[in-house]
């Protein structure tokens, strides 16, 4: 804390946000941020937008509790059920768990590195409106099915995988589908620009010193995910774009009658849906191992083998496809090969939880409220590694698919891993972005109705998999021993929903009256926090030189030959990390200008998509306006 | 971090710990009807179960390992008050990070073996076919005819919808398609499921140990329309003596199927 | 996005590689997965087709070759291009861009005949597997031709307008690395849609 840049004091919210304004001549106030092309006020909105989301995928979760918290309900028709989980499903994957993680990417990786922004800051925009658009007009769909407040939904209700052929016209008239494919294909493209630039943001924006094999592991994480992306994505692509050609040009792609065989969907659609899993688990992997070292005091155990694991569960996730369709007929061939595949990736992950471990042991742990969402991460997502093995045991796999077995054990991992992660993530960096610190006694509170939540609403899942409950039902009998543990479940969702309440009140009184942050509240480890809160627009008044790993650790302290660490004489390290090639405190600098073009040509997209599913003549006057974009986006000067 | 929060902890987790093992334990033992997979009547779900289990014991092993590592950890090394040191900073062991790559690759081995041994033999059909049955399923039908004997036009005779009688004691192999979406075959008590796919015949075999009814449900979503769907696509699974099994079939054949139903129960 | 750094004073970058060179080998490879699913998807259902018409019935092999030998030679024309504007030499490089240009529409126009061939003779999108992943395949690939004829063109219209210099040649070989890759993909799709053709 104390060795903030000379010459600078600690910047108040207030201050920030005024700079920030002067900072976007001639955008003033809230019209700065759609034009807006800083990573931090990106990934801002990025993360605010999918919050939102989750709160609208979260009531969607109750609805589905409430209905099946007891048997023989009918709170929901059949329809409306089905729309809720598969609005859910898609809400939760593509909307929250996703951009959430594409939030800590545009808000960490700029800094972490000490780069100035991102490669392409806007296309970063672009990426942006194209999932806030491509979101909202997933859920316009809600209002398309006729009457909204008579229950009347248009949503999609195939599920959020959406199998062949009970997507197509002949079982699933109506336009839920149609809003379904096209809302996903837009949100496809958000996030292939959002991979591309932070894959060459990594690569290519890094500080002078930064080698590889000293970038962060949530930058390596991110690096890795950011692959997954750009090869995943054009898969799931495909797969749609031939959904689309079946529904609204009467092609044959999934038609049985013509030959075709639905199993084709399952095959492309896999084979992007098993990176997906790890696309929205590494980013979170990536967070807990930059808390779990700064709260235990000693640098990440075996910090290759972390950087390699997660590489390997990269490679290896393309290799398991296969083991979501164990009882579609493959063969035993296949079905042997892909059991023993998911087997092995199990390895790597298993790895990591052991290094988790090892950083804390002989650490002296500060227990705060990130630290907990850290240690409930491991202690969760332990769980839904242990039961995914169970999945890899292919004849006990036959028992278990589609049954709610399966539903406890992605959630283990989704929630227990991914939000688990996510949310000691926002306590970490809260500060950081804000200036403001999140209230640590609300935030335990947090912490532990969400653990008992999550433990009350999924681990009786594991069970009613176990007494044979199949997923995606609106209604059971009540002579199968499930009514205990469903009403079970519906109480924890309750409770998950009360803990995220206590989140948004703790966000709320601690952006308003929170303890000032300084720049390095935590003694941390990396280079965000060796610049002010919230940082500047163009985060480093001078670009630092990086030596190690950790840098900024080592600029706070040295090993002495025992290996304790010793604290550097106050401001003598500071002076000698920085090369000043840029010239000092910010001025001089020039930052990439503000441009609307990136909202522009994102706005045509929807409007396309629209234009399939109502009307033809629409579909030009979306080209036109993104055609317009991209050329004002190519041909305007940039000020840099 | 104060000591009562320690304990909080401890005890929240350990009761979690306890839980789960509860949960577990109460399966295979409370519930005995209904759907319950760890109560198998029939060869292929019992081998399924003693699969899950070989898993499970040692899933739960780890379990408890890691669980009981972090509470151990959290209990030794928390910050305590007064103390500005900072711990030794180690980077890492490679020897210990190598042991703990190999121990679980050494332990999944061991779970690969059987994996494969079961696919291998309840992907085959096996050579002693006690009686074949053609499962076709349609929203939200299922349709079940046997193919052992002939109504007058030369067709399989064709049961009531939603329910299916097999012979216990012998294997029975099942053909199974769709007439429309995916839907999935499935009989909790007797064995794992199979999908029925349009335009593909998969084929699954189980063996009931004894007569009884089981319930039996499709497992792949398939939409629904007004208050039918996939939810209601039930079906009721009644395994008879081969002897009333072979009268039943011979009751479809001569157009009278209730009546043998209501004697062949058992 | 071709501009999102500044042309005029190239940037330092980790790597030693342009960040826009970067990306658009990342896009290309993307891409590759892209047109990959499409063509595993065409020769998946190669055998499946229940009615006709059928490959064998409809192929022109010498004229498809005749429009690939079009495209490849599209290709020489646009190293040409790019060779011109390393030079220096913005004419010779305005003119070979219009050469690629032109063969890239020359190759749009064979398709287009090609398309309509087929709809004459029974073949649409509708009428079995074969037309579906036909028409799917070829028409994703002859639509990014089009998207690299209408990049190309606009270049040249900025080049009348005086607007390229010899210091945008990052510019042209980017737009040439599409294009080859764009190439590439119909000698894939050439092989192994037209020449093994099965059933």
């Amino acid at each position: 804390m104390a060795r903030a840049i000379p010459g600078r004091s600690p910047v108040t919210m207030a201050d920030a946000l005024r700079q920030a304004r002067g900072a976007g001549e001639p955008y003033r106030g809230i019209w700065s941020w759609f034009s807006t092309v800083d990573h931090k006020k990106i990934g801002i909105m990025y993360g605010v937008a999918a919050f939102l989301f989750f709160l609208l995928g979260g009531v969607e979760a109750l609805l589905v509790r409430i209905q099946l918290a007891a048997p023989n309900q009918d709170f929901l028709s059949p329809d409306q059920y089905n729309a809720m989980f598969t609005m859910h499903g898609t809400t939760m994957i593509f909307l929250v768990v996703m951009p959430l993680g594409v939030a800590f990417m545009n808000l960490l990786i700029p800094l972490m590195i000490g780069a100035r922004d991102v490669a392409f800051p806007r296309l970063n925009a672009f990426s942006f409106w194209v999932f806030l658009l491509g979101g909202l007009f997933l859920n316009v769909s809600f209002f398309t099915g006729g009457n909204f407040f008579k229950g009347e939904l248009g949503a999609p209700n195939t599920g959020w995988y959406g199998y062949a052929p009970l997507t197509e016209n002949a079982f699933s008239p109506g336009n839920g589908v149609d809003f379904w494919m096209l809302g996903v294909q837009i949100l496809g493209i958000a996030s292939l620009a959002g991979g591309f630039n932070f894959i060459v943001t990594i690569l290519n924006l890094r500080a002078p010193g930064m080698s590889l094999f000293r970038m962060p592991v949530f930058i390596w994480m991110s690096l890795v995910t950011s692959f997954l992306l750009i090869f995943a994505m054009p898969v799931l692509a495909v797969a749609m774009f031939q959904l689309m050609f079946d529904r609204l040009f009467g092609a044959n792609f999934f038609n049985a009658a013509a030959g075709g065989t639905p199993l084709l969907w399952q095959h492309m659609f896999w084979i992007f849906g098993h990176p997906e899993v790890y696309i929205l688990i590494l980013p979170a992997m990536g967070i807990i191992s930059e808390i779990l070292p700064t709260f235990s005091r000693k640098p990440l155990f075996g910090y290759p083998f972390v950087v390699f694991s997660g590489i390997a569960i990269g490679f290896m996730s393309w290799g398991v496809w296969a083991h979501h369709m164990f009882t579609t007929g493959l063969g035993a061939a296949a079905n042997s090969a892909f059991g023993v595949s998911t087997i092995l990736i199990s390895v790597p992950t298993g790895v990591k939880i052991f290094n988790w471990l090892a950083t804390m042991w002989g650490g002296k742990l500060r227990l705060t409220t990130p630290m907990y969402f850290a240690i409930g991460f491991i202690a969760m997502f332990t769980i839904g590694g242990l039961t995914g093995v169970t999945h890899s045991a292919v004849p006990s796999d036959y028992q278990q698919n589609d049954t709610y077995y399966v539903v406890a054990h992605f959630h283990q991992v989704l929630f227990g891993g991914a939000i688990f992660g996510i949310f000691g993530g926002i306590y970490y960096w809260f500060p950081k972005f804000t200036g403001k610190m999140l209230h640590d006694g609300w935030g335990k509170v947090n912490f532990w109705m969400m653990l008992i939540g999550f433990n009350l609403t999924f681990q009786p899942m594991m069970v009613l998999g176990i007494l044979g409950m199949p997923r995606r039902i609106q209604t059971y009998p009540d002579n199968l021993g499930w009514n205990f543990w469903n009403a079970l479940a519906t109480v924890g969702a309750f409770v998950i929903a009360a803990s995220v309440l206590v989140f948004i009140y703790n966000v709320i009184i601690s952006l308003r009256n929170g303890a000032e942050a300084g720049n390095d509240p935590w003694d941390a480890r990396t280079l965000e926090w060796s610049i002010p809160s919230p940082p500047p627009e163009h985060n480093f008044d001078e670009i630092p030189v990086v030596h190690s790993v950790d840098d900024f650790w080592h600029r706070k302290y040295v090993e002495d030959p025992k290996g304790r660490p010793v604290p550097v004489p106050a401001g003598a390290a500071v002076a000698t990390h920085q090369d000043g090639r840029d010239g000092g405190h910010g001025h001089g600098i020039h930052m990439p200008s503000p441009s609307y073009f990136p909202l522009i040509s994102a706005v045509g997209l929807p409007t396309i998509a629209f234009g399939l599913i109502y009307s033809y003549a629409l579909i030009p006057v979306g080209v036109i306006i993104l055609a317009v974009g991209l050329y004002g986006w190519v041909l305007e000067p940039v000020s840099e | 971090m104060s000591h009562r929060g320690i304990w909080l902890r401890r005890v929240l987790i350990g009761s979690l710990l306890l839980g789960t093992l509860l949960i577990f334990s109460s399966c295979s033992g409370i519930v005995s009807g209904g759907q319950n997979t760890l109560a198998p009547e029939g060869s292929v779900a019992g081998r399924q179960r003693d699969l899950f289990l070989l898993v499970v014991w040692p899933a739960a092993a780890i379990f408890v390992l890691v669980e009981g590592l972090i509470i151990l950890i959290i209990w030794r090394f928390h910050h305590r008050k007064g103390d500005d040191t900072l711990p030794r900073q180690v980077h890492g062991n490679p020897a210990l990070e190598i042991a703990w790559t190999i121990a679980p690759a050494v332990l999944l081995a061991i779970v690969a073996v059987p994996t494969l041994a079961g696919v291998v033999t309840l992907g085959a059909t096996p050579s002693k076919i006690g009686t074949t049955v053609n499962v076709s399923a349609a929203r939200w039908v299922w349709s079940f005819s046997y193919p052992d004997v002939k109504d007058s036009s030369g067709q399989p005779v064709t049961g009531p919808p939603n329910e299916l009688h097999i012979p216990a004691g012998q294997n029975v192999e099942f053909i199974i398609t769709s007439q429309d979406v995916i839907h999935s075959f499935w009989i909790p008590k007797l064995g794992g499921k199979t999908d029925a796919v349009p335009n593909r015949q998969n084929r699954m075999w189980l063996k009931a140990d004894r007569p009884g009814e089981y319930s039996g449900q499709c497992a792949e979503f398939c939409g629904a329309l007004g208050s039918e769907g996939h939810a209601t696509m039930r079906f009721r699974v009644v395994v008879q003596t081969p002897e009333a099994y072979r009268a039943y079939l011979q009751g479809l054949a001569s157009g009278s199927p209730q009546a043998v139903a209501n004697q062949g129960g058992n | 996005m071709a501009y999102a750094a500044p042309h005029t004073q190239p940037l330092e970058t980790s790597t030693g590689v342009d960040n826009r060179k970067l990306l658009m080998w990342l896009f290309l490879g993307s891409e590759a997965l892209f047109f990959g699913s499409l063509i595993s998807a065409y020769l998946l259902y190669r055998n499946r087709n229940l009615t006709g018409p059928f490959p064998r019935e409809l192929y022109d092999i010498p004229f498809t070759s005749v429009s690939s030998f079009i495209l490849l030679m599209s290709s020489v024309s646009m190293v040409l291009a790019l060779a011109a504007i390393q030079r220096g030499d913005i004419r010779r490089m305005r003119i070979w861009l219009v050469c690629t240009a032109l063969l890239g529409i020359l190759f749009l126009s064979g398709q287009a005949y090609e398309f309509t061939g087929f709809y004459d003779r029974g073949l649409s999108l509708r009428t079995n597997l074969f037309g579906s992943t036909f028409f799917v395949l070829t028409g994703f690939h002859g639509a990014h031709v089009s998207i690299g004829v209408i990049i190309l063109l606009s270049v040249w219209v900025r080049s009348l307008q005086g607007k390229i210099k010899q210091s945008d040649s990052l510019t042209i070989e980017l737009i040439g690395l599409y294009w080859h890759f764009v190439d590439i993909v119909w000698i894939v799709i050439f092989t192994l849609v037209y020449l093994l053709t099965g059933r």
